[in-house]
């Protein structure tokens, strides 16, 4: 066998390794947007519907919200990023506004 | 499968590309902000000396001042006298009045008197640092309210950045202490790591603390959550549901009616007496009268902001009547809305010594490079990506070239701002918005001298215009007004005035770090071109006939 042979079964045996698509991964718009909207949502929702089941004055539980929703807000950011697909993490930030509502229905907004 | 790392950088990279541009524009803005008075005086030398308060003058002031202030609105429900702080070296008495009218509008006016009780003298109309620093979240050209909700959302994504970056980090502790210089990409990415390591505790705190101060517009389904029984009663977002939910959050009762019966002299005296008895150590920075000459009239005597990180001040209420003290608020957090209330006195911090307030400007300086690195790392990370000879996409050929007019452009701007104060016609209408409007014409100029010519070559065209322009600005100042370097900086035997010399200290310092940025990006641009010039020599030459 001559030397050119053996060199093409090598290239053969690895393969370069492909070098990287000068745009990077595609921009993640699907994340993007459950995490801006839904996720302000959800971390409204939510942060209202936690504070309205403790013992505390309104105004206090208000304040409350206002403080622990930025928190909720970066947590889900995070998770919708970390999530397998975006539609998986649109199910759960849809499924966490729907919960969160009807607790608040419950406490505060009396059953509508 | 995908690790968290790897979804945080992807979350990093997108976050922070998104609005870098704007984050980097809020955060050199906002820099400025913790110089805003400083720059206010700077921008109006015509200005006549600051009050002085002191114990013997504080009652004849307030004295004072509350007549004008009847003068202009009398029998308002409220009046609010402000007497200048130890920073703002104010000459001026100011005056805020209110009422409220029976449609539960607020009908408002406001005032400025000197000591002797006459009007201010004539000084020039300047946006100031006080709306220089407000564009930082109001973004100037918009409502405020939409600025609001703006910037709570590109600070949403800063925080979201900010945490992802963290997450993406393997060495956190040694990438402190690594640069690489002359390494391209890696070099970037190594001033990257050591600006946003080096602040990362401030950058957290000014993220989170900067989303709580805007947090009651961004967030105000919240409210609507919380008070969702008021709305439905109420039939939506009526002024009386949201007068209903103000009174609750507030705390604050309803108006309280004149009765018409006449009330005796304030006596300021005694209270003062009284508010250092109940508040020891504890300054007055603001007197707030209801109902002036009512016998339902009350005085709240407030103590400075600026003495204490909690940004609500301890007050001392009393019935003017029965002279009774009625209310007693000391510097202490006392729930929910104190936490947030230290929070954004932390994110102003108003509370700052001239130390710590260089460490907050220079660590907004840091934040506002961390984000310009991040943004020209994107670029030149895609570049590397490129194969030999691929030709690069337009949108980063385009990113490249806004980058340097977005991150150049914007202090060359800011520097145009201080040059318009000094050299706009002093009568001129709408002169602070002039004063602005050069500041944006100017950044919108540098994008567009960016747009037309090569990055390298642009870097160093607008990065030799910021170092010059910010130079000059003393000698400018020197040449067009009497608060100058020569005058305000302290000598042995002189005071002088280090507030006003800081100013043009700062300027010089910032000039010579874009001169120190300039001869980098020229020695590049040298290098670049000479490497350039062997490839093509190389190529050009014969190539070796190999051995028979």
């Amino acid at each position: 066998m001559n030397e050119a042979v053996i060199i093409s079964e090598k290239a053969k045996a690895k393969p370069a390794k492909p070098k990287k698509k000068a745009g990077g991964r595609p921009p993640p718009w699907g994340r993007l947007i459950n995490a801006t909207l839904l996720g302000y949502v959800a971390s409204a929702l939510s942060s209202s519907a936690f504070t309205s089941l403790l013992p505390i004055p309104r105004a206090e539980a208000t304040f409350m919200s206002l403080l622990i929703a930025g928190l909720i807000y970066v947590v889900i950011f995070i998770y919708v990023f970390a999530v397998k697909t975006w539609q998986k993490g649109l199910y759960v930030l849809l499924a966490l506004s729907v919960i969160s509502a009807l607790i608040l229905s419950v406490t505060r907004w009396e059953l509508i | 499968m995908e690790t968290l790392r790897q979804s945080m950088t992807w979350m990093h990279t997108w976050t922070g590309l998104l609005f870098g541009w704007m984050l980097y524009f809020m955060f050199l803005t906002g820099s400025a902000g913790y110089y805003d008075t400083e720059i206010d005086r700077w921008m109006q030398p015509e200005r006549p000396p600051a009050i002085e308060v002191t114990d013997a003058n504080r009652v004849l002031l307030f004295e004072m001042a509350l007549e004008r202030a009847e003068e202009a609105m009398p029998k308002a429900d409220e009046h609010r006298i402000f007497l200048p702080g130890d920073r703002s070296f104010s000459p001026f008495i100011s005056i805020f009045s209110s009422t409220r009218n029976a449609d539960d509008t607020v009908t408002r006016s406001s005032l400025q008197v000197l000591a002797d009780g006459g009007p201010p003298p004539k000084t020039r109309e300047t946006a100031g640092g006080q709306r220089l620093y407000r564009m930082h979240w109001t973004y100037h050209y918009i409502p405020r309210f939409l600025g609001e909700i703006i910037a709570g959302v590109v600070t949403m994504f800063m925080f979201a950045a900010i945490i992802s970056g963290i997450i993406t980090h393997k060495k956190i502790f040694k990438d402190f202490f690594t640069l690489r210089l002359g390494k391209g990409q890696r070099s970037w990415l190594d001033s990257h790591n050591i600006v946003s390591v080096m602040s990362l505790p401030f950058q957290i705190m000014i993220t989170f603390s900067g989303l709580l101060l805007v947090v009651t517009t961004f967030f105000v389904p919240i409210f609507m959550a919380q008070y969702g029984d008021v709305l439905i009663a109420e039939r939506g977002i009526t002024p009386q549901a949201i007068s209903q939910i103000e009174r609750d959050i507030t705390g604050r009762g309803d108006k309280i009616e004149r009765t018409g019966k006449p009330a005796p002299q304030i006596d300021f005296a005694g209270m003062t007496a009284t508010f250092e008895t109940e508040l020891p150590g504890e300054k007055i920075s603001y007197v707030t009268v209801h109902n002036h000459g009512d016998s339902t009239s009350r005085v709240f005597m407030t103590a400075r902001l600026e003495d204490g990180v909690l940004r609500r001040s301890p007050t001392v209420g009393f019935e003017v009547a029965s002279g009774d003290v009625i209310r007693v608020t000391k510097r202490n957090v006392r729930d929910t809305e104190d936490v947030i209330n230290v929070l954004e006195g932390l994110h102003e911090g108003l509370f700052a010594g001239p130390i710590l307030r260089i460490l907050y400007f220079v660590s907004g300086l840091l934040g506002a490079a961390m984000i310009a690195t991040g943004l020209v790392l994107w670029t030149k990370k895609r570049r590397q990506n490129l194969r030999k000879g691929e030709a690069a996409e337009r949108n980063l050929i385009i990113i490249e070239r806004i980058n340097v007019g977005v991150i150049a452009g914007l202090a060359i701007g800011i520097a145009a701002y201080f040059y318009a104060n000094r050299l706009l016609p002093v009568g001129m209408e709408g002169r602070a918005d002039m004063e602005l409007n050069v500041l944006f014409l100017t950044w919108l100029a540098m994008v567009v001298h960016s747009l037309a010519r090569p990055p390298q070559k642009a870097w160093i065209d607008q990065l030799v215009v910021a170092a010059n322009i910010f130079m000059l600005i003393p000698v400018m100042n020197a040449l067009t007004s009497s608060i100058h370097l020569g005058n305000t900086l302290p000598l042995p035997g002189r005071p002088g005035d280090m507030a006003l010399a800081g100013v043009d200290l700062w300027m010089l310092v910032i000039g010579a770090g874009f001169a120190y940025a300039a001869r980098i990006a020229a020695r590049k641009e040298a290098n670049t071109r000479n490497t350039e010039c062997k490839t093509k020599k190389v190529e050009k030459a014969p190539a070796p006939q190999p051995a028979e």
